[in-house]
């Protein structure tokens, strides 16, 4: 019953008090769809799809190889995306747990209800961004007149050189590499930065994360969690890619991961500074 | 219900910033801690309440050991330097907030603490307008709404006015008489002295002496 009133409390504090963080997100995800458009346009006059758009944000980089004198072409929208929320998300529990929080968590008798409904709280505030974002790429896409189609155009097929059967059609693999990755990629993420910050300060917390995206990006590894998050690493749709099967174990289980090891810590976690 | 330290240090890091403390507050007094600043005395409130654990050593709220038995004393009342509260909602609401996590107190148990705390009718202003006393006064309110059985004020008289100090000090004797047992910190050694029944002396993190105001017994 408890962890029910601190979950609303949550909601309330975490997410809904916290609507300039969303609005600036939705502002921010209207100028890339029309950098995305804006690109296309100059390539060529075409329609485009809906999953053209998710793709140019969320698909990520090939491989990056360092030869021949090409540069690396740090993929900013997929960045961008991963690095905003989650320093939107970075601070809400640690901020509460040096305020107002005190007061909430010592009336509430169980530190654990308190950590858990913080976790479900950071999963709905990533969750809550994602569907902003594939809600606005939808409506803008609908209303340029674009191509309502799940399936990646001809098109941009070709600007991102795959040149694989697997986006010919609408693919339910394809598209989930495209939603369901990056977002859960986001999710463990955001749950393994709040527990980090029950170790070291939020600010070292944001860039570790920071760093496995950026190093995620320059290195085509499996073991860098990043690179299930982009679909153009993907085994599916590139030949030496990775398997994203192993990739949703990999991110449930660093997010269930986070939540456990964050509980225990913070049933011993010292509560300090003012309150 | 008593409140027993048993050889409890705890460490913040390298500091050790309570030393090997041992002692009981007996349930139904007001214990003062008595100390300069960074001696320790908030830290042991925080052991009390729960919100810190001992590096060494155990806590006792009756017959349950903090950190074991409970996470935090079934019911206290805190009020630790600064108290924070929500900035967008007014004192009502941020009482309301909180009282809606235990539900044991309603509407009118709210209106009337903070009518005990002068904030009857400048509680209606959000809280980032609230003085310095007004949030003092809040955090006291906060404290003491739901009646605890323990409750723990440092520094209550900080920023309050002549009427203000003369406030908590009725607040604290009501508190009394109602059964509650109560730590208190406070600068003025005046104050604490008139207030309390027993008084923890402490000089960097160690218990320097317990005694009642006036006669030393210890």
């Amino acid at each position: 019953m408890k962890f029910i009133k601190f979950f609303k409390f949550d909601i309330r504090y975490g997410i809904i008090n916290q609507y300039k963080k969303y609005l600036l997100f939705s502002f921010l995800i209207i100028l890339a769809f029309f950098e995305f458009r804006s690109n296309q346009i100059s390539s060529e006059n075409y329609s485009f799809s809906l999953m053209d758009s998710i793709l140019y944000i969320y698909g990520g980089i090939k491989e990056f190889i360092p030869t021949g004198g090409e540069t690396f072409k740090i993929p900013y929208l997929w960045l961008l995306n991963h690095i905003l929320i989650l320093f939107f998300t970075l601070n809400y529990m640690h901020k509460d747990l040096v305020g107002f929080g005190q007061q909430t968590i010592y009336r509430s008798g169980s530190r654990t209800q308190w950590w858990l409904s913080k976790c479900f709280c950071q999963f709905l505030s990533v969750s809550l961004f994602y569907v902003i974002s594939w809600f606005e790429l939808t409506i803008c896409t609908w209303v340029v007149n674009g191509n309502m189609s799940l399936s990646v155009s001809k098109m941009m097929k070709d600007t991102t050189e795959l040149g694989v059967n697997a986006l010919d059609n609408p693919n339910w693999s394809v598209n989930l590499n495209l939603l369901l990755m990056p977002f859960l990629f986001t999710v463990s993420m955001s749950l393994l930065q709040m527990t980090l910050c029950l170790f070291v300060k939020p600010t070292v917390s944001y860039v570790f994360s920071v760093v496995v995206c950026i190093l995620s990006a320059y290195y085509l590894n499996p073991v860098i969690i990043g690179n299930y998050a982009m679909a153009l690493r993907s085994n599916q749709l590139v030949s030496n890619g990775v398997d994203i099967n192993i990739g949703i174990i990999c991110m449930v289980i660093l997010g269930l991961f986070s939540v456990v090891i964050g509980m225990l810590r913070f049933k011993k976690y010292s509560i300090l500074t003012k309150g | 219900m008593d409140i027993v330290f048993e050889n409890v240090t705890k460490k913040i890091g390298r500091n050790i910033v309570v030393d090997n403390a041992s002692f009981t507050i007996k349930s139904n007094s007001i214990t003062g801690l008595k100390g300069i600043n960074g001696s320790g005395k908030t830290m042991i409130m925080r052991l009390i309440s729960g919100l810190i654990y001992p590096t060494s050593g155990k806590v006792f709220i009756g017959n349950k050991k903090l950190g074991e038995d409970i996470s935090f004393p079934d019911s206290i009342g805190i009020m630790l330097e600064n108290p924070a509260f929500l900035n967008g909602y007014n004192g009502y609401d941020n009482l309301r907030i909180l009282a809606d996590i235990k539900s044991i107190i309603n509407e009118d148990d709210i209106c009337e603490v903070m009518k005990l705390v002068g904030l009857e009718e400048s509680g209606l202003k959000k809280y980032r307008k609230f003085s310095l006393g007004m949030k003092q006064r809040l955090g006291i309110a906060a404290a003491i709404m739901e009646k605890p059985e323990i409750l723990i004020l440092d520094e209550p008289t900080n920023s309050l006015d002549e009427d203000g100090v003369e406030m908590v000090k009725k607040i604290l004797r009501q508190e009394k008489e109602r059964g509650a047992t109560i730590v208190l910190s406070c600068h003025d050694t005046q104050i604490l002295e008139d207030l309390s029944d027993e008084i923890i002396e402490i000089q960097t993190g160690k218990i320097k002496g317990i005694y009642a105001p006036k006669e030393k017994i210890m």
